[in-house]
């Protein structure tokens, strides 16, 4: 019989305190940061759709970005947001960033800003942050309909003036709608894309988000950056390491340790209950 | 009276926004638009105001708790203590959170102590995977390979050690996954559309808190 | 006159509500609808049954949205969590135990409050002081609120029915640690699972719509439900249909949806 607290040495498999886990986990994965292995990695193919769609747009090419950074999980956006934004800017594509869910996403945004080589992007010209605006998706669906509907910057300055919004002015003159929020892709999905012709997406989504963005890929989600795994195939593609392929041997420690656990466990509780006659 | 007034009126109120909103969707009529948008945002600003409703609420329970001394009392007193520090800092300089005591604490305060706590679902995603993910069924058995097919896919070293792989798990993802998700999608959508007509024909009262 | 795109939808959502009322009609003068139950909604008695047994509380949280109820994703969820909590609160002032439910919506206070008071002024039973807590309207404080909650109650159930992230899995693993029986239910397919995995009993996405009323078993919700298989219906046709003209190059299908 497995008892819970039974001595025998399946006993204490089955019944193992959750902390020694942690503890094995924790020691492992720093272990892998402090001496990477070098474990090589392969790009999937919504990482590299995703990419091949960015190079596909030729230099003055528009995108929006909606990039709502969470403090609490701004370690693991900031790379995946860095790929994108670097991947714009080499590409000279205009980058017309707003946040639309979060008030401290303008704070991680200048954070992110900083990393960022913009080459001889000129402001106001080749890329505007609109900063944070309230209204959810009745913002969205008003700034779909005009681009100069915040009126105003992060930085203060009045959007019709600036040289980029003679040329946007609607959706319907953006090439590109690129999605770094989180779960809210599905907002950008229905205010941004498909009232405007089903127009091209990218998304950055968490492991978590990613079951609900299948549906939608490969349109008119055109590829899908899958949280940090999918910015360090990005980083590979770019040619240009960085936080998230230095977190790879890391990840794939963790997920070693996850399944070699589940393995063992199955395997002495099926011959536990094989040896107590009992079926599965 | 009273009752017409906690209960059918505020159920009337909803079941005219719903009505406006959904004809705004399909009726293309610019002063229908004009006014559901003016309810979104007066929705926003309603929900806003909420907000001392639910400070008020927490407020009185700690105090209740620390009048009592009931235990970890202390707790609840320094939670009250950070809450006026953060008010106070927050609406000094010329606007919202702009002085640098304010800015500090976000900074090497709040988001550190955010992180940690989202950090945290780490350690429990290892402990439930340790003792759920045990075969006891036919569908277990489905789920936990099905489970491990798509571990092993996220696995960055597997798609470099081993990439005849990758296409299996992104079999996976892309047929059962996929298809279930959007299942899953289309039939919670159907299960709102419900709930939205029953609001309509303001039969849905559990919202105004009425209890059969 | 009709938003582009739209028509077809809309035809669909008045089929929809005239059946849904056809139905409510019926039920009203005596037919009968088989519901199946929800095992989740059924053992809500079992929970507070042995929240009474262990003289211990039970506790109750609707989930999280951001922005409060407005949030056309999650704010829906947690409304049906709330609907659900008149049903929580029913059992646990039939059988005298303390409910604790923990909000991260401001608004919904008021809205807890009254359906908690209600149900137990039903019952005639004292109202739990401080019942309703709000905790934050922010993510990660309102996890380390509830997670707070659940260490310092100690509550024989941890009932969580609405909408999820992460949280989902927090909450879940420390019921586990203190022993709790666990019901929850969500819409949210990226959290669903941990759920799945964790609890006793879990409703499953459009379950969460219609678990209130399944125990009720009003004309209204057995008329939505019934309503609502036509619309399944009609979802499943247009699926057909437009499977067949995508791939059989019938363009007059698809136009026909995109008009």
């Amino acid at each position: 019989m497995i008892h819970k607290d039974g001595k025998g040495f399946s006993n204490k498999i089955l019944n193992l305190d959750p902390r020694i886990l942690w503890v094995i986990l924790i020691v492992g994965f720093v272990y892998t940061l402090l001496s990477p292995l070098g474990l090589p990695i392969k790009i999937d193919k919504y990482t590299l759709d995703y990419y091949n769609f960015i190079e596909s747009l030729p230099p003055g090419s528009i995108a929006v970005v909606q990039c709502d950074i969470e403090s609490a999980s701004y370690s693991a956006q900031l790379p995946i947001a860095q790929d994108l934004f670097q991947h714009l800017f080499n590409k000279k594509i205009k980058v017309i960033q707003i946040a639309l869910h979060r008030a401290d996403s303008q704070v991680n945004f200048e954070r992110l800003m900083k990393t960022i080589d913009k080459g001889d992007a000129v402001y106001g010209e080749d890329w505007v942050n609109i900063g944070f605006v309230e209204g959810k998706e009745t913002a969205m669906a008003a700034f779909a309909a005009d681009l100069t509907w915040p009126q105003k910057d992060a930085y203060g300055n009045l959007l019709e003036n600036l040289p980029l919004f003679k040329e946007a002015k609607t959706m319907n003159d953006i090439d590109l709608i690129c999605s770094s929020a989180g779960d809210y892709w599905l907002s950008n999905l229905r205010q941004w894309s498909t009232p405007y012709g089903q127009k091209p997406m990218v998304v950055n989504s968490g492991g978590a988000q990613l079951p609900d963005v299948y549906p939608y890929y490969p349109t008119p989600v055109k590829g899908i950056m899958n949280g940090i795994i999918g910015a360090a195939q990005y980083e590979k593609l770019q040619q240009r390491p960085g936080l998230a392929l230095a977190l790879q041997d890391g990840l794939s420690f963790v997920g070693a340790f996850l399944i070699v656990i589940i393995v063992i466990t199955n395997i002495v509780q099926i011959s536990t209950r094989y040896k107590e006659g009992k079926k599965l | 009276m009273s009752t017409i007034l906690r209960r059918q009126v505020p159920l009337a109120i909803a079941s005219i926004i719903i009505l406006i909103v959904f004809l705004e969707y399909y009726i293309a009529y610019a002063p229908l638009k004009t006014l559901s948008s003016a309810i979104q945002q007066w929705a926003i600003i309603c929900a806003t105001l909420a907000v001392g409703v639910g400070v008020i609420n927490a407020a009185l329970i700690k105090i209740d708790k620390i009048k009592k001394k009931q235990p970890y009392w202390y707790f609840d007193a320094w939670m009250l203590i950070v809450f006026v520090i953060f008010v106070v800092t927050g609406f000094m300089g010329k606007t919202y959170g702009e002085h640098p005591i304010f800015q500090w604490m976000m900074q090497y305060v709040y988001l550190p102590v955010d992180s940690t706590i989202f950090a945290l679902v780490a350690f429990d995603i290892v402990a439930a995977f340790y003792r759920s993910f045990r075969v006891r069924t036919g569908s277990s058995i489905i789920l936990l390979v099905s489970a491990l097919i798509i571990m092993l896919w996220n696995m960055p070293m597997v798609g470099g050690l081993w990439p005849g792989f990758m296409p299996l798990g992104s079999w996976v993802l892309d047929v059962p996954a996929a298809g279930v998700g959007r299942g899953i999608t289309i039939i919670t959508a159907i299960g709102l559309v419900g709930f939205s007509i029953r609001e309509l024909f303001m039969k849905e009262r559990t919202v105004v808190g009425v209890v059969d | 006159m009709f938003v582009n795109g739209h028509v077809i939808g809309m035809i669909m959502f008045i089929v929809t509500t005239i059946a849904i009322y056809w139905y409510m009609e019926r039920v009203k003068k005596g037919a009968e609808i088989f519901v199946r139950p929800l095992p989740a909604m059924v053992a809500i008695d079992e929970a507070m049954g042995r929240c009474a047994e262990t003289g211990k509380p039970a506790h109750f949280t609707p989930g999280f949205s951001v922005g409060g109820l407005n949030h056309p994703i999650m704010g829906p969820g947690v409304m049906a969590g709330l609907t659900i909590l008149n049903r929580v609160a029913e059992s646990a002032a039939k059988h005298g135990v303390r409910l604790i439910v923990s909000l991260a919506q401001p608004e919904a206070v008021a809205l807890a409050t009254e359906i908690v008071s209600n149900a137990y002024k039903l019952e005639n039973q004292p109202v739990p002081i401080g019942a309703v807590r709000f905790i934050s309207s922010e993510q990660y404080p309102y996890t380390a609120g509830v997670l707070s909650t659940l260490m310092e109650e100690r509550p024989a159930a941890n009932l969580m029915f609405g909408y999820f992230w992460s949280e989902a899995l927090q909450f879940a693993q420390a019921g586990n640690y203190l022993g709790c029986m666990q019901l929850a239910g969500t819409d949210s397919i990226g959290n669903l699972p941990f759920l799945v995995l964790t609890c006793d009993y879990c409703l499953i996405g459009e379950e969460l719509y219609a678990a209130a009323g399944s125990v009720e078993k009003s004309p209204a919700m057995l008329g939505s439900l019934r309503g609502q298989d036509i619309l399944r219906l009609m979802a499943v046709i247009s699926m057909i249909l437009i499977w067949l003209g995508s791939n059989f190059g019938l363009s007059w299908i698809t136009d026909l949806f995109r008009a």
